[in-house]
């Protein structure tokens, strides 16, 4: 479904982030991104999301290549990712409501549409009755989970996880990795790029090795080898 | 197409009121760009009716020879009155051009003696005459240089005047000159503070952005709040600016009436008469200030 075919990714003046990084990730798996900081984990999913483009390669999600996507075109591919980061990236004058619910509206669904599926998504992440509170007005968990509920909330066929527990203490990372592996159950293919090597361990589903922006391991039940 | 407008007033009423300080900020420094724009205005009429009330003060006297009929000296007034320049004619007659003499010279025993000694009036009647730009008077008096006129007339005191004229017209010249170089520069410099005042605004917001590109918003979505917030700063800056410079002019006016001898002087009257000529062109740049530096700015983010 998400193909990489000989992606290289040059930052001016020669800085390599990827070089000649070929992946396949079929729908529904749960793939784990792993390697040390800086081997380029983190431009793999901005490739994904066209916040960047390959130097040399081709991108294709469900024969989409979208390494020659236009401007115009990148809001529709983001609505269909699902991204949640480290940092949150919530909208910080936004209610925990109208963060989930901006994704909504930034295409075009009807408010009465919004009034009804926003709970919904938020009773699925346990933050219903915290729907009115700003995002530094709850705990760091809780602020992942209003991200992950934005990412849901277009029932996205891919869930992309940039060290989502980077920020959090443990019993939130399990609570974290939990709901993903749930909402992987649901069908959703989801990548999750980590250096937690305690959580990917305990996930046992995929994991790909970056070491130096390509990759060097690939394992289907895999381990954090680094 | 109204549920997107809805929406972007929406996010954009939100963004002013959750964001309170920096929107007062913003509103703060535009208004104050504007009270500097309104002083400027409020110079130039200042100005302008400075050397009008000095150009009002000047007139040109033509003193005609004894015994010329009154009915002459009407034709002549008829005739300067009809032309387009001229303001005013006044005709004063001998009698009370003697009389207007001997006020003047009341305290002055020679002069006292030496109308006595005369017997008889010695002074012809005068014609006073006011233009309505001290430019004008050369071409007013051009008539008289007629030798039709030489028999008649005793004396013009226009060569007298003709130096404070040019003077006077020089000046006034270099008011407006100066007026405009300067209304150019303060345009400038607000220009300037307005364009960076919102540009900060938005670089506060720049992260904001970043997030509501990710979450695939399209471009115009992220950038029409901002694009209205900075209509709305406009709207703000305005009504607070008209709200002070009413107050603070009608607080001024008396002191400077003052200073300009009672004369005519309305400046209160000036904002209300071109109200709509002052603030409706202010209003109508700094809307269009704020929109196209909100376009601006928020384009520098948009690349996510």
């Amino acid at each position: 479904m998400i193909e990489f075919r000989g992606i290289e990714k040059i930052y001016p003046p020669s800085i390599t982030a990827l070089q000649d990084v070929n992946l396949k990730i079929n729908a529904g798996e749960f793939v784990s991104i792993v390697g040390q900081s800086g081997t380029g984990k983190t431009t793999l999913i901005k490739l994904l999301t066209a916040e960047e483009r390959p130097t040399r390669g081709k991108i294709t999600i469900s024969d989409w290549d979208i390494t020659k996507i236009r401007r115009s075109e990148i809001p529709t591919l983001r609505r269909q990712i699902g991204v949640i980061f480290q940092d949150f990236k919530l909208l910080p004058k936004k209610t925990i409501f109208e963060n989930v619910a901006f994704a909504l509206e930034v295409c075009g669904t009807s408010s009465g549409r919004i009034k009804t599926i926003v709970p919904q998504v938020l009773r699925i992440v346990g933050l219903e009755e915290k729907a009115d509170r700003y995002p530094k007005q709850v705990s760091g968990g809780e602020q992942q989970r209003v991200a992950i509920a934005r990412a849901l909330i277009h029932r996205p066929k891919i869930l992309v996880a940039d060290e989502p527990t980077g920020n959090l203490d443990s019993i939130n990372t399990r609570e974290i990795a939990d709901l993903l592996l749930k909402i992987n159950e649901f069908g959703t293919t989801v990548i999750l790029v980590s250096h937690n090597r305690e959580l990917v361990n305990s996930l046992r589903r995929r994991v790909v090795t970056l070491e130096q922006g390509a990759v060097i391991s690939d394992q289907e039940v895999g381990k954090y080898v680094l | 197409m109204f549920s997107a407008l809805f929406r972007i007033l929406k996010f954009s009423s939100q963004d002013f009121w959750r964001n309170f300080w920096l929107s007062t900020a913003t509103v703060v420094v535009l208004v104050l760009t504007l009270v500097s724009i309104n002083f400027l205005i409020t110079l130039n009429f200042l100005t302008k009716t400075a050397v009008a009330e000095v150009e009002n003060k000047i007139d040109v006297s033509i003193y005609f020879k004894q015994g010329i009929a009154e009915s002459e000296i009407g034709n002549i007034k008829s005739y300067l009155l009809s032309l387009s320049e001229v303001k005013d004619v006044i005709y004063i007659s001998p009698e009370e051009a003697l009389r207007e003499f001997e006020k003047k010279h009341a305290n002055d025993a020679i002069i006292k003696e030496s109308l006595e000694e005369v017997g008889e009036n010695p002074l012809g009647a005068t014609l006073v005459i006011r233009a309505h730009d001290t430019a004008d008077y050369p071409e007013i008096l051009e008539v008289f240089d007629d030798t039709q006129y030489a028999n008649i007339i005793q004396e013009k005191n226009f060569e007298d005047h003709e130096a404070v004229i040019k003077k006077i017209d020089s000046i006034s010249e270099k008011a407006t000159t100066t007026g405009f170089g300067i209304a150019g520069l303060f345009a400038v410099i607000a220009v300037l503070i307005g364009f960076n005042t919102v540009r900060m605004t938005i670089y506060t917001h720049r992260e904001e952005i970043g997030v509501m590109k990710l979450v695939g918003a399209a471009n115009w979505f992220v950038r029409a709040p901002y694009v209205a917030s900075g209509i709305f700063y406009g709207i703000f800056a305005i009504l607070f600016t008209i709200i002070l410079i009413f107050p603070a002019i009608g607080f001024a006016e008396p002191y400077l009436a003052g200073f300009f001898g009672g004369s005519e002087f309305n400046l209160l009257g000036y904002f209300s008469n071109n109200f709509l000529q002052i603030f409706g062109w202010q209003f109508v740049g700094v809307v269009f200030l704020n929109m196209v530096t909100s376009t601006l700015a928020v384009g520098r983010y948009l690349k996510v």
